[in-house]
């Protein structure tokens, strides 16, 4: 066999066992890459309402006002949240008082009812909270509630989250205004008289009368007088002097007491009154 | 020159003719250049890019933030898309994945969806799931990966408020075969 022959069969031969070799390990490519991670959170809903003023002194014949600011609390990334809220009036009232909410403007409040308003987060609008409390009404005391309900809405379709409802409590005293003590008509006379009078006061059913010696001094009860009188007639001696003030009477709740006049029996005069503003 | 010197001068000379062409052994031959050729490898490779966020709810593109908060029925949805080259006459292979589940996961009704899809005729899903084939070099081609998130509408009161979930990073590997 030529030197040729033997070397073209060597080659073949590393060819083959080069072949086998190769296909026993089985080298492949290979390429990777990653789907990066990705998350989502969801948002929270709510509302708060503030009152102010949080109470109202109203007096009888006459109403009171507090205006109520609702705030949409719910998460200012919550691009697609829009929450409705509902306000009603809940709870009852005494005889002769009533309450109404209706829509504040800028410096009042409208005459219209309050409806549901659809806010989006940090949405804001204001409530006029009304009590209204008749001349007659024996009440003292009453109590407001107002409550607004939350709810998730999507283009005018309400479905999905609700919010707790929240309610606002605002206390009532139904005061009695003290009237304003003047010193008119006068009508003084040689004898000592002295006629006095003061506003009056809405529902008052009596007035008291009280006297001292000193304008801050220990008061005493001097008289009555039913409330459709808003004047009374005293007589001083010679020099006396007399501080004077007056209560109105409501049903049975008594106002504080009036400003002070001071009645001055005169020598061979008639009586002098000056006025004070307490 | 004498007969006998010049016919000893020829013996010697045939003499060594003879013994002369014995000792070279000429032989024919011929050559020819065998041409200059070469060649070239092909190419297996998956590459990928930043994904975007998108309010599948919403006519704008892309428009959902990282930061965006869901609300009950908002549907969101995370794009990734993969570059996928492969060359080579007897190319063969396959990619495989496996579909990431929700981690650290607080909603109690969120439902999330991941769909894998090819750009590219050769690159077929797989019998297994979780794979695709392809049986010949298909140059570049794009496999698109979607996560879709969905609060339901009817999530009601104050459930799934304030909640978080993640879905871990997941390998896609293309590997010949």
């Amino acid at each position: 066999m030529s030197s040729r022959t033997l070397l073209l069969a060597a080659v073949v031969g590393v060819l083959l066992i080069g072949g086998a070799t190769t296909g026993g390990t089985h080298a492949s490519w290979v390429s990777r890459a990653n789907l990066q991670p990705t998350g989502v959170a969801s948002a929270t809903m709510g509302l708060a309402a503030t009152p102010s003023p949080t109470t109202l002194s109203v007096e009888r014949g006459s109403s009171a006002t507090t205006r109520v600011t609702v705030n949409d609390t719910s998460s200012s990334a919550a691009r697609n949240l829009r929450q409705r809220v509902t306000p009603s009036l809940t709870g009852s009232m005494p005889t002769g008082i009533t309450a109404s909410l209706t829509a504040a403007t800028a410096n009042g409040c409208a005459a219209t009812a309050q409806g549901a308003v659809d806010l989006a987060p940090g949405g804001t609008f204001t409530t006029c909270l009304t009590v209204s409390v008749s001349a007659s009404s024996a009440a003292t005391t009453a109590t407001l509630n107002v409550t607004y309900a939350g709810a998730q809405v999507r283009g005018t379709t309400v479905a999905g989250w609700t919010t707790a409802a929240q309610t606002v409590t605002v206390p009532v005293t139904i005061v009695v205004v003290e009237p304003v003590l003047a010193c008119s008509p006068g009508n003084a006379s040689w004898q000592g008289s002295y006629t006095f009078s003061w506003s009056a006061t809405t529902g008052a059913t009596g007035y008291r009368v009280y006297a001292a010696t000193s304008q801050n001094g220990t008061y005493s009860l001097v008289g009555t007088v039913p409330g459709s009188q808003t004047q009374a007639t005293t007589s001083l001696d010679f020099l006396e002097t007399s501080f004077i003030r007056v209560t109105a009477v409501v049903g049975g709740t008594e106002s504080a007491r009036s400003n002070a006049i001071r009645l001055r029996g005169g020598f061979f005069t008639p009586p002098t009154c000056t006025e004070y503003a307490s | 020159m004498n007969t006998m010197i010049k016919g000893s001068i020829a013996g010697a000379t045939g003499i060594a003719l003879l013994m002369g062409g014995f000792g070279t052994y000429a032989l024919w031959s011929d050559s020819e250049n065998l041409a200059a050729n070469g060649v070239q490898s092909g190419e297996l490779d998956i590459a990928t890019s930043a994904g975007v966020y998108d309010d599948a709810n919403s006519a704008a593109a892309n428009d959902w933030t990282t930061t965006d908060k869901m609300v009950p029925g908002d549907k969101v949805t995370y794009t990734q898309t993969f570059t996928v080259k492969g060359s080579g006459k007897n190319l063969k292979g396959t990619i495989a994945y496996v579909k990431p589940s929700l981690t650290d996961n607080t909603f109690a009704g969120l439902t999330h969806t991941v769909d894998i899809t090819s750009s590219n005729a050769v690159i077929t899903a797989g019998s297994t799931a979780g794979t695709f084939t392809f049986n010949q070099p298909f140059g570049t081609a794009t496999l698109t990966a979607k996560v879709t998130y969905t609060l339901p509408a009817s999530t009601a009161n104050q459930v799934d408020q304030n909640k978080t979930a993640t879905l871990p990073a997941a390998a896609f590997t293309i590997s010949q075969s």
